[in-house]
């Protein structure tokens, strides 16, 4: 059932049908938009200052929508996504938007912004500021909070990007770099160790033929050569 | 094949030198029976090979054998009285003294014998009638000049080492021929 509807969302989604009903700005606001007037002018301006730096760093913008209460409740999560959408080639990252009808808000990242593993906690984000506001907590606070996690999340993402590799899996990569060393050097030792000691030294065999015994020596028949090693003057 | 005492050419299957009659009946009167060996380093003055060195050479002398599994090189320092000569001393040991094993007699004797002889500053190498025919007397000459400047300096253990690599390397072309 739950596939079903998911196809049935997806294709609406692609479609662009669902939200079509849903009026939505075309370009992104400069920061928070609330066309519905959820907020008055001081909560709008407060909210709009604490999260200037989101808006300046991240690119996150949040909307304010009127959703119709006869809509689906899922809804708002592709109004979210298709704002993100129309906003993505303005470098808007993430985007946030609350739903005065529903009470409810829904969080769009783009795929850029947020990796997949990033997205579990986008999800988790939403379903936790919604029972927030559920249970009638300040919407402004919500929403902030809301935006400042999202904030964070992308930030660490960032963060993690730029710092590259080492810093992501720092043991895998030393533990890699250790062994690769410990492999070499210890090839190198059993190597050289080898051929002192003549390893995989190929066995050289003589022939043996039949010698008539000389001077009476069974062993050797005298073949030898002598030198004087000692310097004359010594 | 030249006699170890005269150095007078011997044809094969003669029982004594037909110039000074020497053989190892008379070798053995002059040296007396065999002495105390190590199959690979002999040091009967005891105090002229340290105990690495004694080590370092064993070592040398299996990597030798690995190489050649017929084969063993013995290294025997002695001090022999003022006058005895070092050939025939050698000789005398070679046949005495079962460096080799006692089954390697005649042409199935592949051992080389390295004597120092600490009295006269001098040093032999003999070779077992198996390895006649693949070390001729030049041959001998080249593996003992590849020590002698180690024994000039008293350097035992890196001289022997040096005619040990020597031999080898001869053996292997000697060989490969």
């Amino acid at each position: 059932m739950k596939f079903f509807r998911g196809m049935v969302l997806a294709g609406a989604f692609l479609a662009g049908w669902p939200v079509s009903a849903v009026d939505l700005p075309l370009e992104p606001p400069a920061g928070v938009a609330d066309p519905i007037g959820a907020l008055d002018e001081f909560r709008l301006q407060t909210l709009e200052d604490r999260l200037r730096a989101t808006r300046d760093q991240e690119g996150i913008r949040v909307y304010f929508a009127s959703i119709p209460e006869s809509q689906d409740g899922e809804l708002i999560s592709v109004a979210a996504a298709q704002l993100l959408r129309r906003w993505a080639p303005d470098g808007i990252s993430a985007a946030v938007i609350y739903a005065g009808d529903l009470n409810q808000l829904a969080i769009a990242t783009s795929r850029d912004a947020a990796a997949l593993d990033r997205d579990r906690a986008i999800v988790s984000l939403a379903a936790q500021s919604n029972r927030r506001l559920r249970s009638g907590q300040n919407v402004p606070q919500v929403v902030r909070e809301t935006v400042l996690e999202v904030d964070y999340v992308l930030r660490t993402r960032r963060s993690e990007e730029q710092a590259g590799l080492l810093a992501k899996y720092p043991v895998t990569i030393l533990g890699a770099v250790a062994g690769g060393v410990l492999l070499l050097v210890g090839g190198v030792v059993f190597l050289t160790l080898a051929r002192q000691n003549n390893l995989f030294c190929r066995k050289v065999f003589f022939p043996v033929k039949k010698f008539p015994q000389r001077l009476g020596g069974a062993n050797s028949g005298g073949h030898s050569v002598l030198r004087t090693y000692r310097n004359s003057e010594r | 094949m030249n006699c170890p005492s005269c150095n007078s050419f011997l044809s094969e299957g003669v029982d004594e030198c037909p110039a000074c009659g020497f053989s190892a009946t008379v070798a053995k009167m002059r040296f007396g029976g065999s002495p105390r060996f190590g199959i690979h380093v002999t040091d009967t003055t005891h105090e002229t090979l340290t105990k690495r060195e004694l080590a370092r050479i064993k070592k040398d002398a299996a990597v030798f054998e690995k190489k050649f599994p017929q084969g063993r090189f013995s290294v025997f320092v002695t001090r022999l009285a003022p006058g005895q000569s070092t050939q025939e001393f050698a000789f005398h040991i070679a046949n005495q003294c079962q460096f080799t094993g006692i089954k390697d007699k005649l042409g199935r004797n592949f051992g080389l014998l390295l004597v120092v002889n600490l009295t006269a500053g001098d040093c032999c190498l003999n070779a077992g009638y198996g390895f006649e025919l693949l070390l001729d007397q030049d041959a001998l000459e080249r593996i003992l000049s590849a020590g002698q400047n180690c024994f000039a300096e008293e350097q035992w253990s890196d001289g022997a080492i040096r005619c040990m690599r020597k031999a080898a390397q001869i053996l292997e072309r000697a060989a490969a021929r």
